[in-house]
């Protein structure tokens, strides 16, 4: 039911990209010199200040900037259905980037029917204030992939690695390895600890938010920095009580 | 009862008849036979010396704590397995706050 809810939003977003990247491809041919519409050059022209002097420029380089976005989101539609232990999360994502997708295809169509250089602008500077893709979108879909792997996958693996350990470790005496291994067993707590609760949090987070705090990400990108940190570690441990078990 | 008798000095030993003899030479023939028979069966096909032959004060003792007992290996290969999924994951991770840093520095206005 899930795979088959997934594939059909899968297919709607396809087919809502090619509309707009078919829309860019028309564009394209009425803008002479335009840039890669996924370049960050061409991004960076199609700022807020969306530059350009007449109502058929300002209009050209929204829809880049909007065709952009969606590919951008398509892409990563593709990564994190096929991302593991994402469960629940997979699915919020998914739908997430798909409304935003809807939104900014709504949003180009828009664009497209302002008759004004004025009223142009003013939509256009939606396409980042309404949806802050690049800035809040893609990084924290990013980051609840990367804390949910951290929680779903390395430190589930590592408890499992651990428990064994263990058991070999008591079996065969060998206590000089026990501190090793109760390190490896703190570090796996302190990764899960440093992403607790956080991809319902990535995953609450709005454009009116990161408005008003452009540092919305930093504590969560240095906790899943400190959890990676520390399965990194784990992980060492684990190497060099395994080392031991098969020396001894 | 034994063909020939221990003798003791002075003492000749008695003579036995010829069949009673072959009675006796068949039944050592047939004992003999069952000991090697038993003996194979101990052996067990394994190449491994007749465990007959081992005083049971000597027989093998099964140490648990060895380096290579089989279950310890089998568990630490499972770890092993579990490190290198591990790595994959880290690596993963990696990625993802790459493209999100990457995502982030793209465009300052989002």
């Amino acid at each position: 039911m899930r795979t088959h809810s997934l594939t059909k939003m899968g297919l709607a977003a396809t087919a809502v990209a090619g509309l707009v990247v078919g829309g860019a491809t028309a564009a394209s041919a009425r803008t002479s010199g335009g840039t890669s519409a996924d370049s960050p050059t061409a991004d960076a022209a199609a700022s807020p200040a969306v530059s350009g002097s007449s109502l058929p420029a300002i209009q050209d380089k929204a829809h880049a900037a909007i065709t952009a976005r969606v590919t951008k989101m398509q892409t990563l539609i593709t990564k994190v259905q096929a991302a593991p232990a994402l469960g629940s999360d997979g699915t919020t994502l998914v739908a997430r980037m798909n409304t935003d997708i809807t939104g900014l295809t709504a949003l180009d169509a828009t664009i497209k029917a302002d008759t004004t250089v004025a009223a142009a602008r003013a939509d256009a500077k939606k396409i980042f204030t309404d949806f802050r893709i690049y800035a809040l979108v893609v990084p924290s879909t990013r980051m609840v992939v990367a804390a949910d792997a951290v929680q779903g996958v390395a430190a589930t693996r590592l408890t499992t690695a651990a428990d064994r350990l263990q058991a070999a470790v008591t079996k065969r005496g060998l206590t000089a390895e026990q501190p090793t291994l109760d390190d490896m067993k703190a570090k796996i707590a302190a990764a899960t600890a440093a992403t607790a609760g956080m991809s319902s949090h990535l995953l609450g987070l709005t454009p009116a938010q990161w408005n008003a705090d452009h540092h919305l990400l930093d504590s969560d990108r240095a906790n899943l920095k400190t959890a990676r940190a520390a399965l990194q570690d784990a992980r060492s441990d684990a190497k060099t009580v395994v080392a031991a078990l098969r020396s001894k | 009862m034994p063909s020939t008798v221990a003798t003791a000095a002075g003492v000749t030993p008695r003579a036995t008849s010829g069949r009673s003899s072959f009675r006796r030479r068949g039944a050592l023939g047939l004992a003999a036979t069952a000991f090697a028979a038993l003996l194979l069966a101990g052996c067990g096909g394994s190449g491994r010396a007749p465990a007959a032959a081992v005083p049971a004060q000597q027989a093998p003792v099964t140490v648990t704590s060895s380096p290579a007992a089989p279950a310890d290996d089998a568990s630490l290969a499972s770890v092993d397995a579990s490190l290198d999924s591990v790595d994959q994951t880290l690596n993963q991770i990696d990625a993802n706050l790459a493209d999100a840093d990457q995502s982030r520095a793209t465009s300052d206005d989002g």
